[in-house]
């Protein structure tokens, strides 16, 4: 049995701005997303955590990405990782997140005459120096890191997910270990 | 393993223990392909064909002598060369050429108002009935259809 053809929507997913795996299956029915969204959540969340730093963000991160899925079911169940379309969007959406938040701390930084800037009003998770550190970072380093050691994601699927290459997405993690290191090293120091 | 990565592992299997169950879904029904969603789908395509086959048609113009169905054809013009106020009541206005009467003759202030079939009544010219037409208007066999 062949594969069949790619439709005109999975051939534009495909040029680049999603950058969507070849391989298409049949694995999940359309009437199946309750059980691609029980099963994906909680890591798309902690995707999203890592990128943004709150857990109340991330979760209407999440769900965005998520109700975004669900417009589209009808094209993405046929896809072999529809999850990996999800993370694609997810990490879309906490960038701009915290582009949209830089701009509002500069704006309450001016306000409030810097020390009466708002903070986040809500417990770290973990490691709060290093969640920090990573958001710091380029956004493509973050994004690499995140997907590689917090999603736990074969270097394979971190290069889908960002639509670049494997030896890019290596020199990626090389450079952002490296630059995180370095954060961190600051940090200690000021300390 | 460097101390960063290690870090970065730990950072991650703390993210994990968080309890992060989904919430549950609202009540949305997945949008399915029914055979009653296609009819739109099929309907939508051939009404732009058919508007845009009358648009063309419409604006090549046919010519009255070779079509049958307009020997049939009587256009109500309004053939009087002085000012009326038939102008006035002429919905809509038509670009193009006026259609000149059987004989030839020039009419300046003649405009088609509206193509008619040889079984249909005049009732209305715009907002003007036939009987308050002036004495100058006639039906006319056409010269020169147009869709309109």
């Amino acid at each position: 049995m062949g594969v069949p053809r790619d439709g005109w929507l999975v051939r534009v997913l495909h040029m680049g701005f999603f950058a969507l795996p070849r391989e298409r299956a049949v694995g999940l029915s359309i009437g199946e997303f309750d059980g691609f969204y029980e099963a994906h959540y909680a890591s798309v969340v902690r995707l999203a955590y890592s990128l943004c730093g709150s857990v109340q963000i991330a979760e209407e991160l999440a769900q965005e990405a998520f109700v975004a899925a669900h417009g589209r079911w009808a094209h993405l169940h046929g896809f072999d990782r529809p999850d990996l379309w999800v993370r694609r969007v997810v990490i879309n959406r906490s960038i701009s997140f915290r582009r949209r938040e830089a701009t509002e701390r500069r704006a309450l930084e001016q306000l409030h005459d810097r020390d009466g800037a708002a903070g986040p009003d809500e417990p770290p998770v973990g490691d709060a120096e290093l969640w920090a550190a990573l958001r710091e970072l380029s956004p493509r380093q973050a994004e690499a890191l995140a997907l590689f050691y917090v999603e736990d994601q074969p270097l394979s699927e971190v290069a889908k997910i960002l639509g670049l290459g494997e030896e890019t997405v290596k020199t990626h993690l090389k450079r952002g270990r490296a630059a995180l290191a370095a954060k961190l090293a600051t940090s200690r120091v000021q300390r | 393993m460097s101390d960063v990565e290690q870090r970065l592992l730990r950072a991650a299997r703390e993210l994990r223990e968080l309890d992060l169950a989904p919430p549950p879904l609202p009540g949305i029904a997945l949008p399915t392909r029914t055979p009653t969603s296609r009819v739109p789908a099929l309907v939508v395509p051939a009404l732009v064909l058919l508007g845009g086959l009358a648009v063309m048609a419409g604006a090549l113009g046919r010519d009255v002598g070779t079509d049958p169905v307009a020997e049939q054809a009587i256009a109500v013009v309004v053939t009087s060369a002085a000012p009326t106020p038939v102008d006035a009541v002429v919905h809509p206005p038509i670009e193009g050429e006026p259609v000149g009467d059987p004989a030839g003759r020039a009419a300046p202030a003649v405009r088609p108002v509206r193509v008619l079939t040889a079984h249909e009544e005049v009732v209305m010219i715009g907002s003007l009935a036939p009987s308050r037409l002036p004495a100058a208007a006639e039906p006319v066999t056409v010269t020169s259809l147009r869709r309109f």
